[in-house]
């Protein structure tokens, strides 16, 4: 090492060096309460991201209904269904998407705050659940129908098909879950449950 | 007049008395992808959260200085790409007896910024002087491998320097 550095000369300099920045003089609990409310917001907003992606691609349903009738010789009321579906399940998610888009956490107070992202996960878990059940309903419908019409169709494409289905479902849900509990959790950080404001 | 909880008051108090150690290692980690205000919130915010499950195991300077250097490695982690600091916030009071001077003490401070992260991070706990242990403990790397990687890096500042003069 050349003689010129001398490490521990400098150590002794650190120990006389400040940092100066306008940051370090602002009240750290309520900047660091703004910084966790704006990861809860962002948390927030990419669920919302995700949602409206979510209802993009219901709306290529309506898109590949005709294939049923001519792919599958599925009678049209099926491909219909189907279609309508598509267009519901589209036109829910975009409302969610936009009502979720429109929270303003950073401006609420917490409490308020926590309340709104636990309706939102109460309303993303009734949702899901409704959008599941009318999905299997369906699909139930379209794979007895497409096997009654062709009894030497081999159920295992239609089971393939279902499995994979329902691991992109579950693996969305999960994330999407995890999202909101990231925001929920946030908020769960700034409220303090001893916290009373007192003239 | 807002009555502070027993986590908030915690939390002021911490935050004041280890105020510098956290601004010091931020400095030393921002840069043009990483302001000194972001990283310096970013650390309060993860000391914020993480200070329910901290129970006292470790020194609480041996946590502060944990939380703070993860939080920036990280950040330039995610940010995958790593810029040397920009040390415009931090500012240096000449010894009294003016036997150090201010330009090499900016000189090596240069140096150190261009180190990768994991070195920074080691040096930083050196000249905060930390023992080894503890800088084993914060790093979570062997004690041993603090002290070969701490003289390779004191090494690696020598010969910069000398590049630097040639």
């Amino acid at each position: 090492m050349p003689e010129d550095i001398n490490l521990d000369k400098f150590r002794a300099a650190w120990q006389r060096t400040n940092v100066s920045s306008e940051t370090l003089s602002h009240d750290p609990l309520t900047m660091t309460q703004k910084v966790v409310t704006g990861r809860a917001h962002s948390s927030l907003q990419r669920l919302a991201r995700r949602v409206r992606i979510s209802s993009y691609v219901a709306m290529c349903m309506p898109v590949f209904a005709p294939l049923l009738v001519t792919v599958l010789d599925l009678p049209y009321w099926i491909a219909a269904v189907y279609a309508f579906f598509g267009i519901v399940l589209s036109a829910v998610n975009l409302v969610f998407a936009r009502n979720i888009e429109a929270v303003r956490l950073a401006q609420l107070p917490v409490v308020t705050a926590l309340s709104v992202v636990q309706n939102i996960r109460r309303r993303m878990i009734c949702q899901r659940a409704t959008s599941f059940v009318i999905a299997i309903t369906i699909i139930v419908l379209i794979v007895s129908t497409s096997m009654h019409l062709d009894p030497s169709l081999s159920g295992w494409e239609f089971a393939f098909g279902i499995v994979l289905g329902l691991l992109v479902a579950m693996k969305k849900f999960h994330r999407d879950w995890r999202l909101i509990s990231d925001t929920e959790n946030d908020l769960r950080y700034i409220l303090s449950p001893k916290q009373q404001d007192v003239e | 007049m807002k009555v502070l909880t027993d986590k908030e008051k915690r939390f002021v108090d911490i935050t004041s008395e280890y105020k510098d150690v956290i601004a010091k290692v931020c400095a030393l980690y921002s840069g043009p992808g990483a302001p000194f205000d972001d990283l310096y919130q970013e650390v309060l915010a993860n000391l914020w959260q993480g200070l329910d499950s901290f129970r006292g195991e470790a020194k609480m300077s041996t946590w502060i200085y944990r939380a703070a250097i993860n939080t920036c490695i990280t950040w330039h982690r995610r940010n995958d790409r790593y810029n040397s600091a920009s040390l415009d916030s931090l500012t240096f009071e000449p010894d009294e007896s003016g036997d150090d001077s201010a330009e090499n003490y900016y000189t090596l401070l240069n140096l150190i910024s261009r180190l990768g992260p994991v070195d920074k991070a080691l040096i930083t706990l050196w000249l905060d002087e930390k023992p080894y242990e503890e800088i084993a403990l914060i790093t979570s790397i062997s004690t041993a491998n603090v002290a070969v990687r701490l003289h390779r890096i004191k090494s690696k500042l020598g010969k910069m320097a000398a590049d630097m003069e040639e």
